[in-house]
């Protein structure tokens, strides 16, 4: 079986710090697999314990929900860098030359400008939200929102490596830009 | 604030952008433009997606990618072509009888379409049918989940709406089986038109008997799913869970085919399908927020309820502003903003509020099928590949289809309201 | 003077007690301060959910919302104590509790102002929780080995298993599904949820336990209130008074007929005249109560016992 297919096909700008990032991206995916079997587990478990042994487990839902939510910004980064995210780029194959070059460019700094203003956010909710707590477990906010943070901090990084890689007109060699 | 931001996304969109991105930071620059604290942009997106209901998608995408690994899936599509593989077109009808048993267990068309949706189209495509005619059929049958009992969609507008959610939930179930029709009738209309493929196989009754019984676990799996649920033994989204389970331990002890790489490669295809899907999920929620500051939804729905008393006129009205919301909002937050507005204006000129509850919904899922905020149309192209601009294309003539499903449901209130009304009182 | 426009988000339908009350608060503002302050209510979660509401006040992306005593306690930890079951004599003595010039008022919001950056702007009472199920409850015993859903906060969990339950923590979204499958066999709520959700068709017994009394705690960012004028704060004051006796006379009033509404609807209602040995309910949770949460709230609980 094959990883999704790039919708995009081959273009894949990479910069000066692919080579970093790539490998670092393959880890937060295995993290978001682990959490996908640790959701499973955390559902099961309220499911097992609620029908065998008659016992209600509040911190197993909200455990749960966690993993789920992890495993989607853990995972976010790499299919930036595959360049498997969904997207309308009909307008963008039609084009030529250089508007299509300068939709390119467009597109990776908008990225990067939703990265980047993703984390400000963070930033400005954190000042107040940082040490509000989850009903069940009491887990800090900071603690809740540290996957989407980690997770939304690579996908900047790897959105700047595009951008530094498609004004130093690199292409992705097929072995960087390929997934596992 | 509302203009900007539409007119963002839709420039960022149309420049192919990716769409979680052109939603995300289209609402996030109106923010900011509008002087409104940006703070919200990280809260929405997050809090959108740590819900309960949810799970559902990457769980049954999870069994579903299970199912593949072990064989299981092949396995299944064996058994179904010998049944049915002489009928032109078979596999179209499989695919509506197969979401409507699914919709006995999953309550979230999203949740649907992870589940089925690539194995349908893979079966499909090795039998020779275009991938537009099983991305369409696939997303149109998806519309089924949230219809039939049970239903999240379907038990939030009965909250909101205060009408019984148990008879809410009774009530989709013939509206169900009239789409299911309609379906079925679209696919022996284009069977017919443009020849979809037919098998020649013919088969031995032991080669029957052993494809059955190879065929098995899937078959009994919305056996044990339905019956768990009725039973109160795992509520909507934990039955995604115990699909997972059930896919593990028919791959370990059934088959004997599953492996520690399948178990790997089935994660990772997992996080990949949902991490894709849920971000735009999360990006579409911050674009609600937007347009609900500016009460646009709120507005539009009380200027056009205002123009008329009749029933039949306010349910069109309903069905045209439902349709056009739909193309913008995601379902529940379309369905908690506008059912306070549309309730007491339809329930006051004489509409059954559960007749309307089930209108609302099936709107609201054939928005999934609509551009630019079609999340239908995202998670099909996820799980098959298909380019967005062809599975929009994909979906036109369906969408036509489950229009008429909707007149249909519409002005024949008696299908929505006999069976909750007869049992319960 | 100058003019705010202030956004209020909420959880409840529009025609719900929260929901009116949220609407007058609007139409009290606009009055008493010549429209110099403008409110638009978000009613239905339409800016997000429980939590996420009470959030969003503290960094100002709403200036007002409203939520239960314990989902203040996500911001400043005390708060929770309020939802303590058998806590309060009556709803006279939660509504003086709760006054935000009484002592044990002034001092919890004190600290939600300097932990949060939000104030409570008032309270009122938003309803008794009782218990339904399927099969008639008297005392704790008949509880036994029953899945009742409960809110996974601690203190709501505490509860319904001392009442001799097991609490089972079920999405408000399920739980009509989870009442009919049987996948839980009762919930708690007050009577006005019962009615309005409908919960009477798969619940054929309501039991007046009365085990926790709740107030909806109306709050306010802090830079919000502090950005208005000496005169305007006097004036939202006056105006949340009469929000708060207008609201809590409703829902103390409706709560009898609705109780009514539920005994037409076929439900049987089984009070301390019909045999509901409350004496033993009470005794049950208050031990447990003080064994868990007696050395974190123990100060607390005797301030609110001094309020007289
Ligand atoms: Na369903
Ligand atoms: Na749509």
């Amino acid at each position: 079986m094959e990883a999704i297919p790039s919708p995009a096909g081959p273009r894949v700008p990479a910069g000066p710090l692919r080579a970093l990032l790539v490998p670092l991206c393959r880890w937060f995916e295995w993290v978001a697999m682990a959490l996908l079997v640790g959701c499973t587990a955390a559902i099961m478990l309220e499911v097992f314990a609620r029908g065998v042994f008659n016992l209600g487990l509040p911190g197993a839902g909200e455990l749960a929900r966690y993993a789920g939510l992890g495993l989607i910004f853990l995972t976010v980064p790499l299919l930036l860098a595959q360049d498997a995210h969904v997207k309308v780029d009909m307008f963008l194959q039609l084009a030529r030359g250089r508007p299509r070059r300068f939709l390119e460019v467009f597109n990776e700094l908008m990225t990067l400008a939703f990265c980047v203003l993703f984390l400000v956010s963070c930033w400005w909710f954190m000042q107040r939200a940082s040490r509000f707590s989850t009903p069940a477990l009491a887990m800090p906010n900071l603690w809740y929102y540290m996957p989407a943070i980690a997770g939304m901090a690579l996908t900047t990084l790897v959105a700047l490596d595009r951008v530094l890689g498609i004004f130093m007109g690199r292409q992705a060699r097929p072995d960087e830009s390929r997934p596992c | 604030m509302s203009l900007t931001a539409i007119t963002l996304f839709f420039l960022l969109l149309l420049t192919g952008a990716p769409v979680a991105i052109a939603l995300g930071l289209g609402s996030a620059l109106a923010l900011w433009w509008f002087d409104m604290p940006l703070a919200v942009m990280a809260q929405r997106i997050v809090n959108s997606l740590d819900s309960t209901t949810l799970l559902a998608v990457p769980m049954f995408i999870f069994a579903a990618a299970l199912f593949n690994v072990t064989g299981l899936t092949t396995q299944l599509f064996d058994f179904i072509r010998m049944v049915i593989g002489r009928i032109r077109g078979g596999l179209g009808y499989v695919t509506v009888l197969t979401h409507l048993v699914f919709s006995g267990v999953s309550g979230a068309a999203l949740a649907d379409i992870g589940a089925l949706g690539r194995i349908q189209i893979d079966m499909m495509r090795e039998q020779g049918y275009k991938d537009n005619f099983s991305a369409g059929i696939c997303m149109a049958a998806a519309t089924l989940g949230p219809i039939f009992p049970p239903s999240i969609p379907l038990v939030i507008f009965a909250m909101a709406a205060e009408v019984s959610p148990v008879k809410v939930l009774i009530a989709g179930i013939f509206p169900a089986l009239i789409i299911a029709l309609f379906l079925m009738g679209m696919v022996w209309w284009v069977g017919r038109r443009a020849g979809l493929p037919r098998d020649d196989i013919s088969v031995t009754r032991g080669e029957f008997t052993s494809r059955l019984w190879f065929a098995m676990p899937a078959l009994m799996a919305p056996v044990v799913l339905i019956g768990g649920i009725l039973l109160g033994w795992f509520g909507e989204t934990e039955a995604a869970a115990v699909t997972v389970v059930y896919a593990l331990a028919a791959g370990l002890f059934f088959y004997r085919a599953l492996t520690w790489r399948g178990f790997v490669e089935a994660l990772r295809e997992t996080v990949r399908s949902t991490a894709g899907v849920m971000l735009i999920v999360g990006a579409a929620a911050l674009f609600a927020w937007v347009l609900t500051i500016d009460q646009v939804p709120t507005k539009a729905a009380d200027l056009l309820l205002g123009l008329s008393k009749d029933p039949w006129v306010l349910l069109v009205i309903v069905n045209l502003l439902l349709l056009v919301i739909g193309m913008i909002l995601e379902t529940i937050a379309a369905i908690l903003i506008l059912t306070p507005i549309i309730v007491p204006a339809l329930v006051a000129a004489g509409v059954d509020p559960v007749h309307l509850g089930v209108v609302v919904v099936l709107n609201l899922m054939i928005g999934l099928l609509t551009p630019p905020v079609g999340m239908s149309l995202y998670m099909v192209s996820t799980v098959s590949g298909m380019p967005v601009e062809r599975v929009i294309r994909a979906a036109l003539p369906w969408i036509g289809c489950l229009l008429l499903s909707l007149a249909a449901v519409t002005f024949l209130p008696a299908a929505s309201t006999w069976l909750p009304n007869l049992m319960l009182k | 003077q100058k003019t705010f426009e202030f956004r209020y988000g909420h959880m409840n339908p529009p025609n719900s007690a929260a929901g009116m009350q949220a609407q007058w608060l609007a139409e009290e503002i606009a009055k008493r301060t010549s429209n110099s302050v403008k409110v638009t209510v978000y009613p239905s979660s339409q800016l997000g959910k429980l939590q996420e509401l009470a959030e969003a006040v503290s960094t100002g992306t709403i200036a007002l919302s409203h939520n239960t005593a314990a989902g203040i306690g996500s911001l400043h930890e005390p708060f929770a104590a309020l939802d303590t079951p058998y806590l309060y004599r009556d709803v006279d003595h939660l509504m003086k509790v709760m006054d935000v010039n009484s002592p044990v008022m002034k001092k919890l919001n004190e600290g939600l102002v300097k932990d949060a950056g939000v104030r409570v702007l008032y309270a009122y009472y938003f309803g008794t929780r009782h218990l339904t199920t399927n099969k008639p409850v008297k005392q704790p015993s008949d509880l036994a080995g029953m899945k009742i859903r409960a809110i996974p906060f601690p203190i709501y969990m505490a509860t319904v298993e001392a009442m001799g339950a097991v609490p089972v923590p079920v999405d408000w979204s399920e739980v009509p599904t989870a009442l009919a499958t049987g996948k839980v066999n009762g919930q708690e709520n007050p009577v006005n949820v019962v009615l309005s959700s409908k919960l009477y068709e798969t619940q054929s017994h309501l039991m007046q336990t009365g085990h926790i009394m709740n107030a909806q705690v109306i709050v306010i960012n802090e830079k919000a209130w502090q950005g208005l004028s000496a005169a305007q704060r006097e004036q939202l004051t006056a105006a949340a008074n009469e929000v708060r006796r207008r609201a809590t006379e409703m829902v103390a009033r409706q709560e009898a007929t609705e109780t009514e509404e539920l005994k037409k609807n076929k439900m049987t209602v089984i009070g301390p005249s019909d045999g509901l040995n409350l004496t033993a309910f009470r005794t049950n949770v208050r031990k447990a109560v003080d064994q868990k949460f007696g050395a974190k709230y123990g100060e607390l609980y005797k301030a609110i016992e001094a309020v007289k």
